[in-house]
């Protein structure tokens, strides 16, 4: 089995969901993904959630998630011998991720100087809050205040109520995406051409990049969008469903939920009242119809029928619906992968299938399983060095 | 190696972008922005349906402008395809579709995010492109992905949220029956196929050999939300909905300041960062209390927590809180609306905004993308096509057709400039 990144070797120097989510990607689709991991380990296996909320570095849900299909080697940043193994490794990389502080990376001669003077075409990742420019550079950020930065969280929740930001970290996988994308657009470039760069990616860009409508509406027309769609799914006996039809899909949604009979007599009204009756029935108060149709049919029901009616819905699907979801059995998009501390698990696999491609899924790795391996194969170390350097307390 | 530098990363490569609305086209800018050759290809019986809106969003509100040409000035539409070359074909028409597969045949990939099944009716399906071209690469965007029990259904971005789990971990704790979003689906469908094309495009040029990328943004939502789905594998739990307090953080959330709905963010990771807040706020007698000295402490006070630092935001304007927080050593971030964020100094001195002459709209500023490169800089060289616009440079550039040709193709309206729309100004072919 080989995938599309096959001989590509990645170093990530990287914790958290950034540049882990980039790499865990680069991983999958057959890159040999090199983590160097810090001698206490990637701050994820700290983070949880634990079984039984039980603290265990290879045990957390957040790290075992991000971190498949990668090899670990631990190595101690802040010590000279260390940055030059980084250094002697990245020889070997056609790419570079990292996601320290601006600068941080150059202080101890790991920056875009360092690391293409070892190997000119490097494309070297730099994932941070803000970017490596500008007045906010060193300021401080969580997903939480970056979300308010960019500009989302003024349309999410209810007008006089808190604005909120999404459940999760998806703010920061969607980063790691950006990050991915334009690291593969400087690969092309340098793969063909072998001119290298420092790709400068700001995870606050990468949700201000990610507006629907409200910033070009402003830009426009100078209208403001409010928080306004705070959205009120229809409760089913089981949990909750929510449709969302377009102006051409009312008739079907008046046939589905009132019968042909019913929604014939509206329609004959005129279709603008019954458009209005439509729109105003799922904007806001939704009548005891279209309550009776959901909480009769349960949320599967409901949205298997919408559906088959061509009237776009959804389910509120929690982590159970996701695992029983029929769409991802029948895509295969489930793949269970035995850990040797963490068990047998299921993760989410890849969001896309390149055909005839596809790489064997492996476990994220135990700190530092393969120190010993990724320096004796890509330095001229022997046994006997590297039991040195351990000693010295450079290597976990 | 010297001579190109400069030269933009995608140089070279052509991709026929027949998608529309948001996930697709972001994905065409992508490639588009790195130098590739994006010809958004559309119908003027099927443009692209952001062309089309009922309560679309023009320049002063005015659709008809100078020209009457609203198609040309939807800012739905000319935020999200510049950089691409706009052409017009009707793909029901068999010359249409021939001149389709021609530049197939000349392209590298082909982007489409029609529903299932549409791309084969019209005789364009992987193998009708493949048969034109070997090397080709198809990616389709799809809702659902191409196989699978509902992979016909119809979906927009928020319905993503839902079926992917994101919505489930999304919404006011205490308010089980709402949910917050924006169809986070799209923006990140869009990057998830940007860097499968171009991870499958360098296995075509190491092998020859083309493919079929098969994308599901449901699936990509619930990647992000990976952490929990993997949470509930390894406990058997369902994550709680958490809204705005961060994992391992106390407080964490928004808070009111000075004004109307004005509100700024902070979030608190350690008991050294409690212990600068509270001097940031003049209390720092509260650093020692025994009431908040750890993150459980302080969550389970949070009622006190909330009401010592509301006392202290709702004194002050959200940029001020977030300047003095900041200059403590303490994250926080206001709550921003779109005229601060136009005028943000970060996004400003970064160049984020882009200004842009649309021939149709004038002078616009729009966002630019998440990310810079040192060696090539990626700017907004072309405002987005208008509609048909390089009908002519590409068939005749491209395909070597003669000016009689395409005049011939214009008066069959297998090409055009002009939408054909219905009595309601509505458009003729729904295809999705």
């Amino acid at each position: 089995m080989t995938g599309p990144l096959a001989g590509l070797t990645v170093l990530e120097l990287g914790q958290g969901v950034t540049a882990p989510y980039c790499c865990l990607i680069m991983g999958q689709l057959g890159a040999d993904v090199i983590k160097v991991e810090p001698p206490g380990g990637d701050v994820a296996r700290r983070m949880g959630p634990f079984p039984g909320d039980v603290p265990h570095r290879e045990r957390s849900a957040l790290f075992l998630s991000l971190n498949r299909n990668k090899r670990s080697i631990v190595i101690d940043l802040d010590t000279a011998t260390g940055q030059q193994l980084v250094r002697d490794l990245a020889r070997h990389a056609g790419v570079v991720v990292e996601d320290a502080a601006p600068g941080a990376m150059a202080e101890r001669g790991l920056g875009y100087e360092s690391l293409s003077a070892v190997r000119a075409d490097v494309v070297l990742t730099s994932i941070t809050p803000f970017g490596q420019s500008g007045p906010y550079r060193d300021w401080g950020a969580t997903e939480l205040t970056l979300f308010a930065l960019g500009g989302l969280m003024n349309i999410m929740g209810e007008p006089g109520r808190v604005p909120l930001k999404f459940g999760g970290q998806p703010g920061l996988h969607l980063a790691g995406a950006y990050a991915f994308a334009a690291t593969q657009t400087a690969l092309y470039l340098a793969e063909e051409h072998g001119i290298g760069q420092h790709v400068d990616v700001a995870i606050l860009e990468g949700l201000g990049a990610s507006h629907f409508q409200d910033l070009t509406e402003y830009e426009y027309t100078g209208r403001i969008r409010q928080r306004a769609d705070l959205r009120l799914p229809i409760p089913a006996r089981d949990g909750f469903v929510s449709f969302s039809v377009q102006a051409h899909q009312y008739g079907d949604f008046r046939r589905l939920i009132l019968g042909e009979e019913a929604a014939a007599a509206i329609a004959a009204a005129g279709p603008d009242d019954a458009v209005a009756r439509d729109r105003a029935r799922l904007e806001g108060e939704m009548d005891t119809q279209i309550l009776e149709w959901t909480v009769d049919r349960g949320k599967y029901k409901a949205y298997f029928a919408a559906q088959e009616a061509h009237v776009p819905a959804a389910y509120l699907a929690d982590m159970t619906d996701l695992m029983e979801s029929p769409q991802y059995a029948a895509r295969g998009f489930w793949v269970e992968v035995d850990h040797p501390v963490a068990g047998a698990l299921r993760y989410p696999g890849l969001p896309a299938h390149l055909t005839g491609l596809a790489v064997e899924p492996r476990p994220a790795p135990l700190l530092g399983q393969q120190t010993d391996e990724i320096l004796s194969s890509l330095t001229d170390l022997t046994p006997h060095e590297i039991a040195e350097i351990r000693a010295a307390g450079v290597l976990g | 190696m010297t001579a190109v530098r400069g030269r933009l990363p995608l140089e070279g490569v052509r991709i026929l972008d027949l998608g529309q609305f948001w996930a697709a086209p972001n994905a065409g800018r992508a490639w588009a922005d790195a130098g590739a050759e994006v010809i958004k290809v559309e119908s003027c019986r099927r443009p692209d349906p952001l062309r089309i809106q009922a309560r679309g969003i023009y320049p002063d509100h005015d659709p008809r402008g100078e020209h009457g040409d609203h198609w040309n000035r939807s800012g739905m539409i000319n935020e999200r395809n510049r950089n691409k070359l706009g052409l017009t074909l009707d793909l029901q028409e068999p010359r249409g579709r021939d001149l389709f597969l021609r530049l197939a045949r000349v392209s590298d990939a082909v982007s489409q995010n029609f529903s299932t099944g549409v791309l084969e009716r019209l005789g364009l399906g992987y193998n009708a492109l493949a048969e034109a071209n070997p090397r080709i690469i198809l990616v389709s965007i799809m809702s659902q992905g191409l196989t699978g029990p509902e992979s016909s259904y119809v979906s927009y971005g928020g319905n993503l949220e839902q079926l992917g789990g994101i919505s489930h971990l999304s919404g006011y704790p205490d308010d089980p029956d709402s949910s917050v979003g924006f169809a986070l689906p799209d923006p990140l469908g869009g990057a998830t196929a940007a860097l499968a094309l171009l991870a499958a495009l360098r296995h075509r040029d190491r092998t020859g050999r083309g493919m079929e990328i098969d994308l599901s943004q449901r699936e990509a939502a619930t990647l992000v939300v990976g952490d929990s789905v993997v949470e509930h594998s390894l406990t058997g739990e369902q994550p709680p909905r958490i809204a705005n307090h961060e994992p391992g953080a106390s407080p964490s959330d928004a808070y009111p300041c000075a004004g109307y709905d004005e509100w700024v963010t902070l979030v608190v990771r350690s008991d050294a960062d409690w212990a600068r807040l509270c001097t940031a706020i003049g209390r720092s007698e509260l650093a020692a209390d025994p009431r908040f000295a750890t993150i459980v402490a302080r969550r389970r006070h949070r009622d006190e927590v909330d009401a010592l630092i509301t006392a202290w935001t709702a004194q002050r304007s959200k940029h001020a809180a977030m300047s003095w927080l900041q200059q403590w050593g303490v994250a926080a971030g206001a709550v921003l609306n779109p005229r601060e964020l136009f005028v943000d100094p970060h996004l400003r001195t970064r160049g984020f905004w882009e200004r842009v002459h649309d021939p149709s709209d004038g002078e616009q500023e729009y966002y630019g993308r998440a990310f810079r490169f040192s060696a090539s800089p990626l700017t907004t060289r072309m405002p987005t096509p208008q509609l048909g616009q390089h009908n002519r440079e590409i068939l005749s550039g491209l395909l070597g057709l003669a000016d009689a040709e395409i005049d011939e193709l214009e008066r069959d309206e297998v090409i055009g400039t002009r939408p054909v729309l219905n009595e309601s100004g509505g458009l003729m072919v729904r295809a999705r």
